[in-house]
């Protein structure tokens, strides 16, 4: 009785150890506040999202293309810059506005981003498809406006303390007169305390 | 009784086998080096990999020299992978607590044997030359906008630097500095200190500075300015470098500022100097990175330890440091022979001298922690003969000897310098001719109005890659 207690305790630390050692996954909410470090994250882009399409669907300044009146203008969007130390994919965050905003309706987007494949298909079509139905270069709609802007970041480091500073920035630019008609900015402040102790 | 009373030096065997103090990072790298230089990266990856893949006290310094082997044989997605990791790991090692169980046990651990027992973390000099190293990766693949993340990375790094070390004054980093000049031990690093007296610190280089300002100066537009604050600096570490002065002159004209133009072409001695017609030419930048950085070797050295006024010098006890004693031979220019006329490469960094700078630096540190260990295995002697008499005395005395190793871990697969030429070519075809020791390489570079185009030559062992990067103007 005492060898097989004595065999117990080790047994019981082997098994808590092997459990200890498994990963445990779990769903989370998308919108849960995310703060793991100081680095750029999945909050800070939403934040920044919400901020633009908020401010872009208030704004009255937004005019309609006047060869298409009765529709919602065209936008293309242009590149974000990342001026910052750290690789994000600016492209996600514009992803993000764009949805929104094309479900708000108060705006259309130009598949930039899809022109290659674009190509691809008109080529294709020009071969095999069927006369009446195929669709050949050089119809494409015309963007009024384009969607562009850049995120900079200032990181300070003192003592434990890292401050990091990032200013969002986007503008709506009148192709034709090359006039930004909308603008925004959107500023986060991240600090984090390395901890003094620990385990 | 006597097998108790050899508890104390069997433990000390016990962690000497337990912990990885014989591993030899140096002489395992020199090992593979040759095939990776051959072309052959299997038995780095056989050495490195493992414990480059999960965290270990060697975790980075692989993920550092796999980095640097990949973009050497021009897998530079790989490479670029790496580079990220160890940016990671080393971003990790900066969140870690001031102060934890864990670590303490280590710097225990570390005290009774060696520094190899403790994570390799690199100094900042690693840190720097691994985020230029991973721009370049960039800009191989194209990717602008990333080689920009890398280089405001490296300068985030010196900048904390340049305030960490300011703040030192009065604190234990720099009584630590003032016990080092004092001790006997200062003596030994003469020839090593005087090699690099010129070198104003490690983690600053001109090298690193002239590739971001190539890098802000594609991107045009705000990073212009950008490209001469780094510039500036550049000159500041490498004033007589024809490359980065040709690169200031092109800058101040492409800036539209006659005035510092004048002023630079007064000061560079190039009165008649005239930009090239930008709708008409490209430049082309030759990086050449010879060799390979220096091998720390290991010196003894005898100090009084534990001694007390009145009361005796303490015990003398023989420590071991890191040291570098082979710096090498300097690496002959290539020669480039372009439509114009020739011209060298000249070297803007001496990563040897870095290096040696880098270890200056860490000296102090190292020898306040082999104080501490010598004091706690002068104890740990002295416990064992008190215990189990000769016997525990001689078993701790040989456990003591095989464990005192220098932590000779350091960043190999780095060149041992970097020189750089730059020159105009007309727009259209053209061919250069690349002569290093001992070759020769015809390099044909169909060049666009305005773009720089980098070739990059690796060269080490008898063996050479180049690589050439077009990168274009800005709008």
């Amino acid at each position: 009785m005492k060898r097989q207690l004595n065999l117990l305790l080790p047994l019981s630390l082997a098994l808590v150890a092997t459990a200890c050692n498994t990963p445990v996954t779990s769903y989370g909410s998308a919108q849960k506040t995310e703060t793991v470090n100081a680095d750029f994250g999945s909050t800070d882009l939403q934040m920044i999202a919400e901020t633009m399409v908020g401010s872009l669907l208030q704004t009255d300044r937004i005019e309609r293309d006047p060869a298409e009146p009765d529709k919602a203008p065209l936008v293309a969007v242009a590149r974000i810059v990342n001026n910052t130390s750290e690789h994000i994919d600016t492209t996600s965050i514009t992803d993000k506005i764009r949805t929104s905003l094309i479900k708000s309706g108060k705006v259309r987007f130009l598949a930039m981003d899809a022109q290659a494949d674009l190509m691809a298909q008109y080529k294709h079509q020009a071969v095999m498809a069927d006369s009446a139905t195929a669709k050949a270069a050089g119809r494409q709609a015309g963007a009024k406006y384009i969607l562009k802007g850049d995120i900079t970041s200032i990181v300070k480091t003192e003592g434990r303390t890292k401050d990091v500073y990032y200013k969002f920035t986007l503008n709506l630019v009148d192709v034709e007169s090359a006039v930004i008609a909308w603008a925004d900015e959107k500023e986060i402040r991240k600090d984090s305390v390395r901890k003094l102790i620990a385990f | 009784m006597l097998y108790r009373n050899l508890l104390l030096p069997a433990a000390l065997l016990g962690l000497l086998c337990a912990s990885p103090v014989l591993a030899d990072h140096p002489k395992d790298m020199v090992r593979v080096l040759p095939a990776a230089f051959n072309g052959d990266l299997r038995p780095a990856n056989d050495l490195l990999l493992k414990d480059a893949r999960s965290p270990g006290r060697n975790q980075l310094l692989y993920l550092y020299e796999l980095g640097a082997l990949n973009q050497l044989m021009g897998q530079f997605d790989a490479s670029t992978a790496l580079f990220n990791a160890a940016d990671g790991v080393a971003h990790e090692y900066e969140g870690k607590a001031v102060a934890s169980v864990t670590g303490g046990a280590g710097q225990v651990g570390a005290a009774l044997t060696n520094d190899t027992t403790l994570p390799w973390e690199g100094a900042c000099f690693d840190k720097v030359m691994a985020r230029t190293l991973n721009a370049l990766n960039y800009l191989a693949l194209d990717k602008l906008e990333d080689a920009r993340v890398e280089v405001r990375k490296a300068e985030e790094y010196q900048s904390r630097e340049r305030d960490r070390i300011r703040k030192q004054v009065g604190q234990a980093g720099q009584r630590d500095e003032a016990a080092f000049a004092r001790s006997p031990v200062s003596a030994q690093y003469r020839d090593m200190f005087s090699f690099a007296k010129d070198v104003r610190n490690s983690y600053e280089n001109a090298f690193t500075y002239y590739l971001s300002s190539h890098i802000y100066r594609a991107q045009g537009g705000a990073g212009l300015n950008d490209a001469m604050v780094d510039l500036k600096q550049a000159l500041a570490l490498a004033p007589g470098s024809r490359a980065i002065q040709t690169a200031c002159l092109e800058l101040a004209a492409q800036n539209g500022d006659p005035a510092a133009l004048e002023d630079l072409k007064a000061r560079f001695g190039v009165p008649a100097w005239a930009p090239a017609d930008p709708a008409r030419t490209g430049t082309v930048v030759v990086i050449y990175e010879p060799g390979f950085a220096p091998r720390r070797q290991e010196v003894a050295i005898n100090l009084w330890v534990g001694g007390r006024p009145g009361q005796g010098p303490g015990d003398l006890f023989s420590m071991a440091f890191p040291i570098y004693r082979d710096f090498g031979a300097y690496h002959p220019s290539l020669q480039i022979i372009g439509p114009a006329g020739s011209l060298d490469t000249s070297r803007i960094t001496d990563v040897r001298k870095l290096a040696v700078k880098a270890l200056q630096e860490e000296l102090p540190a190292i020898l306040a922690r082999a104080t501490l260990g010598a004091l706690g295995k002068i104890q740990a002697q002295k416990k064992a003969e008190q215990q189990a008499g000769w016997l525990g005395k001689l078993v701790t005395q040989v456990a003591t000897k095989l464990v005192t190793n220098a932590d000779l871990r350091s960043w190999l697969a780095l060149p041992a310098e970097v020189q750089v030429a730059q020159l105009v070519l007309p727009a259209g075809p053209n061919q250069l001719t690349l002569m290093g020791p001992g070759w020769t390489e015809r390099l044909p570079l169909t060049m666009t109005p305005g773009e720089t185009a980098f070739v990059v030559v690796r060269a080490a062992e008898g063996y050479k890659t180049i690589t050439t990067t077009h990168v274009k103007a800005a709008l």
